[in-house]
Formats: structure tokens, C-alpha cells, sequence
């Protein structure tokens, strides 16, 4: 296979605060740091962002194939109009797909039905045929129909379709391993055969911390349905990722500097052995952004001497020109003593995407404290949070943070509300997307129609116009 | 009539029951059998899907090198291994490597694994003496500790290790330096191929597993909580299995479970039950077919009897009234003939007084038929009188004297009787009559004829005994029922066969008895009469 070496030069220098131009048939790639110069002579903390940009598919060019497998839950509980939707979804997204591309259907309740085993969509009409006879009944044997959609997916892996499974499930698995972290293990496991997991939960009555779980290890989507109207467009929305996907086992390593130490990388699993971090992303989808935020401590070092802060590749398969490519890129910081340098040369969209991420833990931990019960504390956490993000949104002049300053806000007073169960499916969802870049799925905050009860009190918000975020 | 049916029924019943009963304990062994069959060609598959894991993880432990870089990229290109840890031959841990910058998922391997990594047992059966090694696939396991360290000679095999959530698969392999690489298989990931490896309810690859729409497959964990079912038979909740045997090695601690709905065995077996109820019905059907024929011949016979029965009894009735015309007109005569005083009329007297002898004889014959009849109607109704004993006695020897000179027999009567008691006078007479009847007719070769009366407060008994043959024991008790004769040879002698039973009926109607009595010879018989309670108070 033929390997491109391309090198794309992220340079940081106190006169240009530039990203590099990128060829339009390549990931592009950017290496930069929140504060490109730092206070001399202290130790400091900053970010290092690294991004990648799925190129638009040309028009012209075919799109690239998938090897997708449904998962139905048609439980007792999907019965009615649930089950109904969600056929009518299935068949939808299956009537995008063309022969190019493989299909599975896998539909479970106690035991487990492979529906429709992997094939060649050359008879889309029988494959549509079958989803419609599904009938609803019996309990939830959730990591059983994953694991036959799976071994199904397995059957025709290879690098040229864009591997997906598509799980959708309205209750709590009962039947077969159902503890998050064994849904996440089974995520991860996948993973590395570049499988990906997308988990919509419908209703109220799922396991978010699973769902999240399976597909944060595996790389795929997390939505929430709260009702089943809006199962055809979700799974729309879905298949519109799935069928823009430019690059796939898109792996990034960062050396980063020796001096230097590495603290965490927000939200992705990434690993840190020592100096070098490595994470991997399934797929890239075209014309979007997906990032991952490091956290370095820098040492005290004298003005004016430049220090390299970190190498970064990445490699990935182009889906575009079938090729294995390579990127390079490297970030780099300066120190003065003057704070009007510093504050001059602040990448703001750095500085937005790690402030973004760092709030985005905070609301993770006040869902923790929440779960335990201390709802107290947890408010605290959020009002902080919101705070803090306030200030940086004024600094920065972010909508986005301002956004997700108003979210905070909103979501400390839903702490001790009835619809608790609610309110913690989307929490937990806007974390996944914070995490991930997840472009589509965003929590509705109006309350739902299904819920009697006084209107909320907090009037509607921006905050649900994340998917502004680039 | 109802025990002919019921009886033989109910040990039909009892028999097919018996036969229903073992044929569905043979049936509940034969399912038994079945599902255990299933099970087994089950756990062969999951025997050979840890076989062929265990050779992919053995080949995968093959390319574990010592650089942790290396052994980091291995694990991100191994979708079934979580971890890797070596071991080397002390029992020191050479990787994931405490003294070095650790990733958080190395970190928090150590950190679940320490108890692993103290069992110097294990760790020293890991590393045990390679002289001559040999492949294991799948060297059985137990919790915590491996088998293996029963088969030192092993170079890999698999450990079970507990942990969290519950069991977690160790391959480990020792290499040629003596080291051991254990390799933390990818939890969800195992278990996962294993249900994938598994059939499914509809299935399209399990040709060679048959589905039973009427049965429930489960592989349940040490826990006792299902991982994985099929089958299209939904149980409820906590329903127990028919069949249930431990899955294989290293899933020892699993269980595979046949689950069948409770009244499938029932269903089955409900033919037999069929049978033996239509077998039973049928033999219901035919024994009351045949107890309504023996019934309907039975009260055929009865009407029959009672016919000529009633039709005796008239005819008796239009008897009796001529013969008493006659009895009365003939005793007339035998007074006109006595007043005459020429003695011309001693020849005719005599010939007269054997017509009133033979109809007097008639006459009792005919009173003991009515009588008869009377009792068969339960009509028999005493008619109490104040009476002497004595006087009755008396006159009816009187009438039977010319009989008894005429055979010979002399008549001794010790009557202590005289004093008139309360009874039914006719009845008495009627017993006596039969009594003495029963000398003339048996004992009519002579001797004496004994009758003894006596009288208590409350009793009369009246004691009639002759010199003739006797009866014989076994006859004793029959005499008197009706239509028993000691002898039924015709020239014997006359008689109907009911003088006997009906003078004992007579004397029980009396609240007394008519007996045998002991007798050295001939025939003795006591006749015990209650008088009535007017009488004693």
C-alpha cells in the first residue's frame, strides 16, 4: 500500500499564530497550543490541541461502502408505536444503502433472531420485507444482539467499508451481561477491528451509562430518543455520518517532549505511556472536526528560547485515494515576560476547545455527586462550572462557551426534579458529544410534552445550538 | 348390582394409573436423555470455540515481546486481549513494570491482579520445570487456583480468575526462557464470540443443533444470571431447568440449562392418559351393559315369583272357603251319625272321620301357604289374645289323635301352662300344627310323641320331641329356611317346605325362637314365646 508522507508544518512563532494549508483530497491536521507563548520562568499548564478535518468527498467520486449491522431491540417494551418507528427508521436507512454495501439486521428480545444475515444489498426489497414482519416480545438480551450483529459485521470486515453497528434499545438489558463497563470492554474490543458501536437509547428506560459505555469505547454515536417521532430522523442523521466517513483507523501518536509532562487527554481514551500518547479515532467523517485536547505541564524556562512541546502523527486510511497516509505536525511554545505578548498571541480556539473539555469533566464529576446523592455538591460543581465558562466565553468571545455556560446553568436546577432520569440521559449525552464532536443528536431542553407538570422556569436557551461548534 | 361395575373398574383404574404413571416417568427420562444429548453437543461447541481461541491467543502470546512499546502495540492490534502480563521465573512481575510510567489501563490491571500476582502458587506452577512440555489447549481450571499446577509438565493453558464481575480468562504461555506471558482476555469480548459461536433461536448455522420451539437453552455464569438464550419457549422468571449440566473448561463454573414448559412432559404423555381413559369408559360401557341384563333377568325372575306366589295365594284363598263348607258340613254329619242310635252308622262315621282328618290336613296346608304369602308381603301381623298354652296343646293333639293312633305314636304330654297368657292363639296353633305335622310326616314308624310345656314370667317355651330319625347336623340349619326338606324324595313324604321356616318365623314375631333341642334321639324342637308386655307388667 502505498504510504504519502506529508508533513504539515503547525509552527507556532511568536510573529504567526498560523495553521498550515491542507490539500483537499487529505485529513487536514492541526497542532497547536491555547498559548503559544507562555509567563517565563514559571511553570505553567496549557493545552495542546490536536484536530483533524475530514475532507469534503468530492461530488463526483462514489461514496465509500459500508458493512453495517441494525440491531433491534423489539423487547416487550417496544411495543406499539415504538416498534413501529423504529421498523419504519430500519427500512429507511436500509432503502439509502445500495448494493455496494453490506447489510445485517439483527433483532433481539429474550433470545436473539439474525434477522437478516450479512449479505450484499443487491435485494434491498427482501431485506425491508423482513424488518417489516418483526414482532415485539419478550425481555432485553441486549449484549447477545450485539454480539450477534458483530459476528455478523465480521464475516466481511475489511478496509474499504466503513464498519458500523446500529443499536437500538429502550430498556435496561436484563438478559445476559449488562454492567457498563462489560458493554465497554465488548466496545473496546471492537474497536480495534475498527468496529464501531452507535447506541440510541429510546424513552426513559435505558441504561444511558451503558449505551455511553459501549460507544465511547468503540468510537461510535450516542443519541437519545426521547420519543419515537424522532427515531426515522435520528437514524437519518445517523446514516448521514456513517455514509460521510473520509478516513477510518485514524491513529495519533504525540511525543511529546522530553521536560515536558503529559497530564490527561479529555474525554477520548487516549494512553499515556510515558512521553507518548497514543489514541485512535474509527472514522472521520467529511467536512468535520474531530479533536483531542492534551493537557501538559510545561517547566519554568528562560524568555525567548524557544521549547518544542510535542511531535504528532497520525496515520489513517484515506477512504478517498484507498491509501494508508501520514501526517505530521508539531507544536512549540515561546516564553516572555511581558503579559501583553502572552495574552496577544492566545489561540482562542484552543483555548475554547480545552476550557470546553475542562468544564466538560466538571459536569461529569457533578453527575457523579449527583448519583451519590449529593445534590448540593453538585450544583456547587455546576454554578462553578458555569462560571468559569462565562468568564472564558467574555475573554474569548465564544458563543459556544457561552452555550455550554447557559447548559451548566439550566442543568443545576434540574438536579432535584422529577424527571431526574430525564435530565441525566441528556447530561450524560451532551458530555459524549462534548467529548467526541458529535455533531448531531442535541438535547431538546424544552420539557417534554410527555411530562405533565409546571414549565420549566429557565426560558429557552442558545445552548441547544451546539452543533454550531465546528 | 353396583359393585360388578365398580369394583373392576376401579382396579382397571388403579392398573392404568399405574401404567400412565410409569410411562410418563419414562417419558420425563426419555426428555431427559434428549436434552442431555443437546447439552453435550452444546458444550462440544463451546469446548472447540475455547479450543480455537486458545490456539489463536497461544499464536498471539507467541509474538509478546519484552519492550513495553511492543507489547502496547500488540494490544492495540489484538481485539481480544486486554492485557498482557510477564511474568519471569522468581515471580517477579517484568511487565507491566511498577517502576515505570504505566498507563491507566496498565495501572488499574496491576491493581485488580495483585492478588493474582501473590499467589506465588500459581505464579510458580506458571513457571514450573519445562523438560517435557506438552500442549494444553484448554488445561482445566478451578477458581483461583490453575490446574495446571497439577500438571507441571504444561507450557499453556488457561487460568480462571475472579474478579469484579466475575470470571475473567487467563491465557498464559511460558516460553523458552522460562518466562510466562499471561494474556487478560477482552471479557466482553469472550463472552461475546461465545454467544455468537451459540445458536440462535431461528437459526441458519446451527444446522446440526435442533431448536425445539418447546425449549429454552440458557448459559448461565457462576452467578447463577443468564449470559445467553435461545429457544423459542419463553419460561417465566425462575422457572427451573429440566436438564443442567457444567459447561467445559475453563467455563467450569458455567452452566448450560434446558428449560421446557412444565406441562410439556404432561402434553406428551397425555395419549396414554387418553388411551386409558377411552379403555376405561369403554369397560364402563360393557360391564353396565352387562350388570343392566343380570339386574333386568334378576327382577324377571322375582316378578315371576311373586306371580305365582300371589297366584298360590289366591288360589289358596278360593280354597279355603269350599273346604271349611266342607270341613263344617262333614262335622254335622259325623254328629248326626253319632246321635244315631242303631249303630248302622259306625262304618259311615269312620269313613267320615278320614274326610274330616283329610280336609283338616288340607285345611293347615292351606293356612300355611296363606301364612307364607302373608310373610312374603311383610303382612305378617300378630293378633294377641289372652290364651291357655295347655288348651292349645291339647286341642291340637285332639285333632291330630286319629293320625297319630292310626302310625302308632303315643302322645305324653307335661303341660305346665294352664294359666292364660297374652298371644296370637291362631299363630301358636299354627306352629304346633306344623311342629306335630313334621312327627307324622318324618317319625311315622312309631314311638312317642313328647310335648312339654312351661311357663316363666315373661316366656312360654313348648317343647315338641319324637322317636324318629332325627335330623341329620348338616341339615340342622337348614330346616329352616323355606322350601328346605330334610328328604326331597317324593315317596318320603308330603309337605310344601315352609312348615318349619314359618313356624319360626311365627315364634320370632312372638319375640321368641323356635330351636333344634338336644335330644338323645329322634327330633326335638323348643319353641320360646315372649308374651306380650301387657301380659308381664
Amino acid at each position: 500500500m502505498r504510504r504519502i508522507g506529508k508533513t504539515i508544518a503547525a509552527a507556532v512563532a511568536l510573529s504567526t499564530c498560523l495553521s498550515a494549508p491542507t490539500k483537499a483530497s487529505q485529513v487536514a491536521l492541526s497542532v497547536a497550543m491555547s498559548n503559544p507563548v507562555l509567563k517565563s520562568d514559571e511553570k505553567q499548564t496549557a493545552f495542546l490541541k490536536v484536530g483533524l478535518n475530514g475532507f469534503k468527498m468530492p461530488v463526483t467520486s462514489r461514496r465509500v461502502p459500508v458493512n453495517v449491522a441494525l440491531v433491534l431491540d423489539k423487547s416487550g417494551s417496544m411495543k406499539g408505536r415504538k416498534i413501529a418507528e423504529a421498523k419504519q427508521a430500519a427500512i429507511q436507512a436500509v432503502r439509502r444503502l445500495n448494493a455496494d454495501d453490506i447489510v445485517s439486521v439483527v433483532v433481539y428480545d429474550s433470545t436473539v433472531e439474525v434477522l437478516v444475515p450479512s449479505t450484499k444489498l443487491t435485494d434491498k426489497d427482501a431485506v425491508c420485507r423482513k424488518i417489516s414482519q418483526v414482532q415485539p416480545g419478550g425481555r432485553t438480551a441486549l449484549f447477545a444482539g450485539v454480539s450477534k450483529a458483530a459476528a455478523e459485521l465480521r464475516k466481511f470486515i475489511d478496509r474499504d467499508h466503513v464498519n458500523r453497528i446500529v443499536l437500538l434499545s429502550d430498556g435496561m438489558a436484563n438478559i445476559g451481561p449488562s454492567a457498563p463497563s462489560e458493554l465497554g470492554s465488548l466496545g473496546a474490543s471492537l474497536k480495534k477491528e475498527n468496529i464501531s458501536v452507535t447506541a440510541m437509547g429510546l424513552g426513559l428506560d435505558y441504561n444511558e451509562d451503558l449505551m455511553v459505555n459501549l460507544a465511547s469505547n468503540s468510537g461510535g454515536n450516542h443519541v437519545f430518543i426521547e420519543d419515537e417521532t424522532q427515531i426515522a430522523a435520528l437514524f437519518n442523521k445517523e446514516f448521514n455520518t456513517v455514509l460521510s466517513v473520509v478516513a477510518q483507523e485514524v491513529s495519533i501518536t504525540i511525543e511529546v517532549a522530553k521536560g515536558v509532562r503529559p497530564v490527561r487527554v479529555f474525554g477520548n481514551q487516549a494512553e499515556i505511556n510515558g512521553q507518548k500518547v497514543v489514541a485512535t479515532l474509527t472514522q472521520l467523517y467529511s467536512e468535520q472536526e474531530k479533536f483531542l485536547v492534551l493537557e501538559v505541564d510545561v517547566p519554568a524556562s528562560p524568555e525567548g528560547k524557544p521549547l518544542d512541546i510535542a511531535q504528532v502523527n497520525v496515520d489513517y486510511d484515506n477512504m478517498l485515494t484507498r491509501a494508508s497516509d501520514r501526517l505530521t505536525g508539531k507544536a512549540s511554545v515561546n516564553f516572555s515576560s511581558s503579559d501583553k505578548v502572552i495574552a496577544s498571541c492566545v489561540n482562542n480556539e484552543v483555548l475554547e476547545a480545552g476550557v470546553l473539555l475542562f468544564a466538560n469533566e466538571r459536569n461529569k464529576a457533578a453527575t457523579i455527586l449527583r448519583d451519590k446523592g449529593d445534590i448540593k455538591a453538585a450544583r456547587r460543581m455546576l454554578l462553578q462550572n458555569a462560571d468559569y465558562l462565562k468568564r472564558y466565553a467574555a475573554d474569548l468571545g465564544s458563543l459556544q462557551l457561552d452555550a455550554a455556560c447557559n447548559l451548566n446553568t439550566i442543568q443545576s436546577r434540574n438536579l432535584e426534579d422529577v424527571r431526574w432520569t430525564r435530565f441525566r440521559k441528556g447530561m450524560v449525552l451532551e458530555q459524549y458529544r462534548a467529548d467526541t464532536q458529535q455533531t448531531y443528536g442535541a438535547v431538546d431542553l424544552k420539557p417534554s410534552n410527555q411530562y405533565p407538570g409546571t414549565p420549566q422556569s429557565a426560558s429557552p436557551q442558545p445552548a441547544q445550538k451546539k452543533s454550531t461548534r465546528k | 348390582m353396583i359393585l360388578i361395575v365398580v369394583l373392576p373398574l376401579a382396579g382397571l383404574t388403579w392398573l392404568g394409573m399405574r401404567v400412565a404413571r410409569d410411562d410418563e416417568a419414562s417419558l420425563q427420562r426419555k426428555f431427559e436423555d434428549v436434552f442431555a444429548i443437546q447439552i453435550r453437543d452444546i458444550d462440544r461447541i463451546i469446548s472447540r470455540h475455547f479450543e480455537t481461541l486458545s490456539s489463536e491467543l497461544s499464536a498471539t502470546a507467541r509474538k509478546v515481546e519484552d519492550h513495553p512499546d511492543d507489547i502496547r502495540a500488540l494490544l492495540r492490534e489484538s481485539p481480544q486481549v486486554r492485557q498482557i502480563i510477564i511474568v519471569d521465573t522468581t515471580g517477579a512481575v517484568l511487565h507491566p513494570d511498577p517502576a515505570t510510567e504505566l498507563n491507566l489501563s496498565e495501572r488499574e490491571f496491576l491493581h485488580e491482579a495483585q492478588e493474582l500476582i501473590r499467589d506465588r502458587d500459581l505464579i510458580h506452577a506458571w513457571r514450573a520445570d519445562s523438560d517435557h512440555s506438552q500442549r494444553l489447549p484448554a488445561a482445566k481450571t478451578d477458581k483461583e487456583k490453575s490446574a495446571a499446577s497439577n500438571l507441571p509438565s504444561a507450557s499453556e493453558g488457561w487460568h480462571v480468575w475472579y474478579w469484579g464481575r466475575g470470571v475473567h480468562l487467563i491465557f498464559w504461555q511460558r516460553r523458552a526462557d522460562g518466562n510466562v506471558v499471561g494474556l487478560l482476555v477482552e471479557r466482553g469480548r469472550w463472552m461475546a464470540d461465545l454467544i455468537a459461536a451459540l445458536p440462535e433461536t431461528v437459526d441458519q448455522q446451527h444446522e446440526e443443533i435442533p431448536v425445539g420451539s418447546t425449549s429454552r437453552f440458557r448459559l448461565v455464569d457462576s452467578m447463577g444470571d443468564s449470559v445467553y438464550e435461545w429457544g423459542e419457549y419463553e419460561p417465566p422468571e425462575e422457572s427451573a431447568p429440566l436438564v443442567e449440566s457444567a459447561v467445559s473448561a475453563p467455563l467450569a463454573s458455567w452452566r448450560l440449562q434446558a428449560v421446557v414448559p412444565e406441562n410439556l412432559i404432561a402434553v406428551q404423555s397425555s395419549g396414554i392418559l387418553f388411551q386409558l381413559v377411552t379403555g376405561i369408559v369403554a369397560a364402563t360401557v360393557a360391564l353396565s351393559v352387562l350388570a343392566t341384563f343380570f339386574w333386568r333377568e334378576y327382577s324377571r325372575e322375582v316378578r315371576q315369583a311373586s306371580q305365582r306366589v300371589s297366584f298360590v295365594n289366591q288360589v289358596s284363598h278360593e280354597l279355603k272357603t269350599p273346604l271349611t263348607n266342607i270341613r263344617m258340613y262333614a262335622d254335622l254329619l259325623a254328629d248326626d251319625l253319632d246321635n244315631l242310635d242303631d249303630g248302622s252308622g259306625d262304618k259311615a262315621s269312620d269313613r267320615l272321620r278320614v274326610i274330616v282328618s283329610e280336609s283338616q290336613r288340607l285345611s293347615r296346608l292351606i293356612s300355611n301357604v296363606l301364612t307364607f304369602g302373608r310373610q312374603q308381603r311383610e303382612a305378617l301381623v300378630l293378633r294377641y289374645r289372652q290364651a291357655s298354652v295347655d288348651e292349645l296343646v291339647r286341642r291340637v293333639v285332639e285333632q291330630f289323635s286319629p293320625t297319630l293312633e292310626r302310625l302308632g305314636i303315643t302322645t305324653e304330654l307335661t303341660l305346665n301352662a294352664a294359666q292364660p297368657v297374652s298371644l296370637d292363639d291362631d299363630a301358636i296353633e299354627q306352629i304346633l300344627v306344623n311342629l306335630i305335622s313334621n312327627v307324622e310326616k318324618y317319625a311315622a314308624d312309631g314311638g312317642v310323641l313328647k310335648i312339654s310345656s312351661s311357663l316363666t314370667t315373661t316366656s312360654v317355651t313348648i317343647n315338641v320331641a319324637d322317636d324318629g330319625p332325627g335330623i341329620p347336623i348338616a341339615m340342622q340349619h337348614a330346616i329352616f329356611e323355606p322350601f328346605v326338606r330334610v328328604s326331597s324324595r317324593l315317596e318320603d313324604a308330603a309337605g310344601t317346605g315352609i312348615g318349619l321356616s314359618i313356624a319360626r318365623d311365627l315364634a320370632r314375631l312372638h319375640g321368641g325362637d323356635l330351636r333344634i333341642a338336644d335330644s338323645a334321639t329322634g327330633a326335638s324342637f323348643s319353641v320360646e314365646l315372649r308374651t306380650s308386655e301387657e301380659d308381664r307388667k
